[in-house]
């Protein structure tokens, strides 16, 4: 036996036969490399568990203790690892704060290591802000937002700084912030970020300090220098404001309230710091402030910084949004019937915090929306408990704890959390991250708690839904997309009982904002499903009408292709079924002939002979002239649409036959004796009367002959806002609307496109002011709507009407003034030297010329 | 094999990235020796796949999600080979890559048509990638699955083939669980190059002998 085995072990041609286990062998890690595998988890999650925190600190201070300074492997990692909770998750910065404390009582060496660190880190950020190839990650908040956060969390470290070195930093931030400031007559963007920023950290310095009062007489003479030499530019940019008019909310700039907001925080003995973050003080050795910093710290002098200092120059998601003054945004008013809040107010200390670490958390981390989801509702874990009513209570709840006891707490975390998250979807002129983001963001804290978050999410739908009137153009395709999502994961559940009274009273009407909401989100939600029953089950039976998703009417479907044929052919009504083509029909004529377009149409690219159409369209000419309208026009969408028909399938079988059938349409329709800029309109038109019950794909195939060169994006901006019937889809229809901006976006650096809509938009105002009968000096008032409100349906919905499209045509121009500040700023001069006669009217033109000086600061 | 830096342990973040590689596809460049170089090509293409669609979901429904996260410059929707029906798999080209690792960070595990979707990384999509691999021309993910599923063809294997056979259908299917897909295996199937009209008169090539698994499911 031995010597089979041995034989069998010899017997292949290359020697001793090698072994393979079955099971491949375990991959042993280094002791160190495992050590940091599990112990770094544990400190990216400090806090996460209250009850567990006090023996985390003190099992991973003494792990850090004995580790620190045997291995660099180790060392580096403790430090990312510090690095990456204190930018990413700054709620935890205590935390990681204390740890060092702790651990700087029996190993001095790793905390000073970790200020070394994060000191040098903040140099780095200096160095990032002036640096003309920086590179900006979609996680990156931007150098200056990083410097607030490690300046935060090195002022935690106070106990064991010096403080001389410490409000040193401070105080260069500030002669930095006031330098700025006094730089230039309007506000500066980097001087305010700086300058909130650094006061935002400011009570940070007492969080382990409560009672020194020397940092305190340090402090007070500080805010008093900086409060006497920086003054607060106060901007109003209405360009940039949510609400048209009528503001359910005072306009209050963040960099206004900080710092009444810290001032107050610090009075009373810092009563407010006390109740806010939670008593970690029974944790904390006994310290000694005997670490300084290595260097002094080199910020960029200002002429260097200048350049720099508007941050538009792609510079992160934070310090990006200080571009442009920074507004509160308010979702959660004070609950009308108790009159209680449920966010902490912008106006506190705790309410600018709590809002700027959610900012933070959303911005830095949104490589991973899950992790985003779980930590900012579960932020008041890091704080004094009590601060926030029990998590998922709900407002009828809360309105009862009210009413019992009034210094009950009615603050919810969740409407804390969404409304900071609303606030970054629904940031103007520009967002930070992409839509995606933000929506399925909110879809994922939804589904985590879906009875906590669907009522929270449900009250933010009702705010929004109520205020359209008010609401700006381009937020309101926010919402119905925010909307469309959230209904599309959520079974398209919807209470829209509520809303049914604004379908009864305004259906006839075609520009009321909350009735085309309406209607555009069931289109929408038809868009996002195959299983279109989902969504009718969910309507009730007033809102089954919108169901039908056409563009135009059938009356009017039906009058465009009668337009085509004399009086000798009649167009049977049931003969255009949807999304089909027509002239192959039976009853058509001409039918045979239109099959053989067809035919030609499949034929492979390599066979085909434009003579061969030429011919096919001469013998329909001949035959059947005599029931063409006009045969170029007739020519056009004939080959317009069986090149669509045969492309029905999807977009990009569509997106195939227009590039195959380019060169042919193209030989054919310059023979045609008719101006380009009739024969673009008639493709485009074409096009999407084809797609009439699918509008979506319809401007989306007019794209794609825009992309072949077919036809000029002005021709669909053309379409789309040419009336029918006074009714202008352009304005209201959420797919023209969507189709205007993507046009107006791809042509960027054209700005005939803009001037093109910027004309046609004038026209459409000065129409329906002559329609009002309004004089030029005269004010137009939008009466506002109400529930209570008795409309006289005859009398009234006309001019109501009116009025709304007026409104709508204005509120677009500050849309796209805004949308394409940049663009626009070439041809402003000329837009405003023939406004006076362009625009007539006082009030309208009045408005006009202020967002058009407002392109410049934003 | 070592895939060099996506093996790396990293200290960068205080929570793992959504836009790395699933572990299938790790799985699967370790088995491959030019495994890395595609996982790194795969960071940088501007194309992604995405998964466990319904049969049922077009393209402009795909369109209509996806845009959301940059300008979408082509969809392949995968189709079964010899029906060319959709058969739950596209692959969605973006014009940027940081637009395809948006879609991967924001959108996979949303929903779509009532289903959570898959998304991943990819080189980069090759005319014959956008065929069903499985014996009956779809995925073969579908034709492992024991479960009912209406809107991916419902019972991929008629149950008396799957139970009582005895045959090479079921045993695989028991013992297949091993989650893999396939991941350009098929390449040079150049002659895909014309879409099929819309008669679907289009003639599919020769069987591949090729019989690696494709099922797709992330873990």
């Amino acid at each position: 036996m031995f010597s089979k085995k041995r034989r069998a072990d010899f017997d292949d041609d290359d020697g001793y036969r090698d072994f393979k286990p079955r099971i491949q062998k375990r991959q042993r890690l280094p002791p160190v490399v495992q050590l940091c595998k599990e112990m770094m988890p544990d400190i990216r999650t400090i806090g996460e568990s209250v009850k567990a925190f006090e023996e985390d600190i003190k099992f991973l201070g003494d792990a850090i203790v004995n580790e620190y300074g045997h291995e660099d492997y180790f060392n580096n990692a403790l430090l990312k690892t510090f690095r990456a909770v204190v930018l990413e998750q700054p709620h935890k910065q205590p935390a990681i704060a204390l740890l060092t404390i702790v651990v700087n009582v029996k190993n001095d060496i790793a905390a000073k290591s970790v200020i070394n660190f994060f000191f040098e880190e903040l140099q780095n950020c200096c160095k990032d802000s002036i640096n003309e190839d920086f590179e900006n990650k979609s996680n990156e908040t931007g150098p200056w937002n990083r410097a607030k956060l490690i300046l935060r969390f090195l002022s935690i470290l106070s106990p064991i700084l010096l403080k001389d070195d410490l409000m040193g930093v401070y105080r260069k931030f500030f002669e930095l912030s006031i330098e700025l400031n006094k730089s230039e007559e309007k506000r500066n963007a980097l001087s305010e970020a700086i300058y909130t920023n650094t006061l935002l950290n400011i009570p940070y310095l007492f969080l382990f300090n409560r009672d020194d009062q020397d940092l305190q007489n340090r402090v007070e003479e500080l805010l008093s220098y900086v409060e006497s030499e920086h003054k607060v530019k106060k901007t109003e940019i209405s360009l940039l404001k949510v609400f048209n008019k009528n503001s359910p909310y005072e306009s209050l700039e963040l960099v206004e309230v900080i710092l009444p907001n810290v001032k107050k925080a610090l009075t009373n003995h810092m009563e407010q710091l006390s109740n806010l973050f939670p008593d970690y003080l029974h944790l904390l050795p006994e310290t000694k402030e005997d670490h300084g910093f290595n260097d002094a710290l080199e910020l960029p002098p200002v002429e260097v910084l200048k350049p720099f200092s508007a941050l538009n120059r792609g510079v992160g998601s934070v310090d990006g949004i200080w571009k442009n003054p920074r507004y509160a945004f308010r979702v959660y008013l004070a609950n009308p019937a108790g009159g209680f809040e449920t966010v902490v107010p912008i106006t506190s200390y705790a309410g600018q915090l709590l809002n700027d670490i959610i900012i933070d958390i959303t911005e830095s981390m949104e490589f991973n929306r899950k992790e985003v989801a779980k930590q900012v509702v579960t932020l008041d874990l890091f704080f004094k408990p009590g601060i926030f009513a029990e998590p998922g209570e709900s407002i009828a709840q809360l309105a009862a704890i009210y009413e019992e006891n009034p210094l009950a707490s009615t603050l919810k975390i969740e409407d804390l959390a969404i409304e900071t998250i609303l606030g970054l979807i629904f940031k103007l002129p520009n967002v930070s991250q992409p839509f995606a983001y933000f929506y399925t963001l909110l879809v994922e804290i939804c589904q985590n708690s879906p009875k906590a978050i669907a009522p929270v999410f449900g009250r933010a739908f009702r705010f929004f839904y109520h205020s359209l009137e008010d609401l700006d153009l381009e937020l309101k395709l926010r919402y119905l997309d925010w909307f469309s999502i959230q209904m599309s994961n959520f079974n398209f559940s919807w209470k829209w009982k509520e809303w049914e009274n604004d379908s009864i009273k305004f259906g006839k009407t075609f520009y009321y904002a909350k009735l085309n909401f309406a209607k555009n989100l069931i289109r929408k939600e038809l868009r996002l499903t195959s299983n279109t029953l989902d969504v009718e089950d969910s309507l009730p039976e007033e809102f089954k009408q919108y169901l039908d998703s056409s563009y135009i009417p059938k009356d009017q479907l039906h009058d465009y292709y009668q337009s085509l044929f004399t009086d000798n052919h009649v167009v049977d009504t049931s003969k255009i079924a949807k999304n089909s083509l027509y002239f192959n029909q039976e009853s058509v004529p001409f039918s045979e002939e239109v099959r053989q377009v067809l035919d030609y149409i499949h034929k492979s690219n390599d066979v085909r002979e434009v003579s061969e159409l030429e011919t096919i369209l001469e013998s329909i000419k001949e035959k059947y002239g005599a029931l063409i309208s006009d045969f170029d026009r007739f020519t056009i969408v004939l080959l317009v649409q069986t090149v669509v028909h045969s492309g029905s399938r999807s977009l990009s079988h569509a997106n195939k036959y227009i590039g195959d059938l380019r060169d042919d349409l193209n030989v054919i329709f310059e023979k045609l004796q008719i101006s380009n800029e009739s024969k673009e309109f008639i493709i485009v038109e074409a096009v999407v009367r084809f797609w009439n019950s699918n509008s979506q794909n319809g401007f989306l195939i007019a794209d794609a002959f825009k992309h072949a060169g077919l036809i000029k994006p002005q021709a669909i901006l053309s379409f789309s806002f040419t009336e029918y019937d006074n009714k202008n889809y352009g304005l209201v229809d959420g797919t023209s609307i969507e189709s205007t901006f993507r046009s107006l976006s791809q042509e960027a650096d054209d700005n005939d496109c803009l001037k093109f809509l910027f004309e046609r938009l004038l026209n459409i105002t000065n129409e329906a002011i002559a329609q009002l009968q309004v004089q030029p000096q005269e004010v137009i008032t939008i009466p506002e709507i109400s529930e209570e409100m008795d409309i006289d349906v005859e009398n009234e919905l006309p001019r109501l009407d009116l009025l709304w499209k007026y409104e709508t045509a204005v509120s677009f121009f500050k849309s796209i003034l805004r949308k394409y500040a940049d663009d626009f700023k070439p041809i402003l001069p000329e837009i405003k030297s023939g406004l006076g006669a362009a625009l007539p009217h006082e009030q309208t033109r009045a408005q006009l010329l202020t967002w058009i000086e407002e392109v410049d600061q934003i | 094999m070592s895939l060099a830096e996506f093996d790396e342990i990293k200290y960068d973040h205080s929570t793992k990235r959504l836009d790395n590689p699933s572990s299938y596809l790790l799985k699967k460049a370790r088995k491959n020796p030019n495994g890395l170089d595609e996982l790194r090509q795969s960071m940088k293409s501007a194309t992604v796949y995405v998964g466990n669609l319904s049969f049922y979901t077009s393209e402009e429904q795909i369109y209509e999600l996806f845009s959301k996260c940059g300008t979408i410059k082509r969809i392949v929707m995968g189709l079964d080979r010899f029906k060319f029906t959709p058969c739950g798999f596209c692959f969605v080209i973006y014009n940027k890559a940081d637009e395809a690792l948006n879609a991967v960070k924001y959108l996979s595990d949303t929903k779509l048509d009532d289903r959570n979707v898959t998304i991943d990384i990819d080189p980069g999509f090759e005319d014959g990638r956008q065929f069903g691999r499985g014996k009956s021309g779809g995925q073969v993910s579908d034709e492992l699955r024991f479960e009912y599923d209406a809107s991916r063809g419902g019972f991929a294997i008629p149950l008396a083939e799957r139970v009582g056979s005895g045959g090479t259908d079921g045993s695989h299917m028991y013992h297949g669980q091993k989650h893999h897909r396939h991941h350009g295996g098929r390449r040079g199937r150049s002659d895909y190059g014309e879409i099929p009209d819309a008669m679907g008169q289009f003639r599919p090539q020769e069987q591949n002998d090729d019989q690696e698994e494709d099922n797709y499911v992330p873990q």
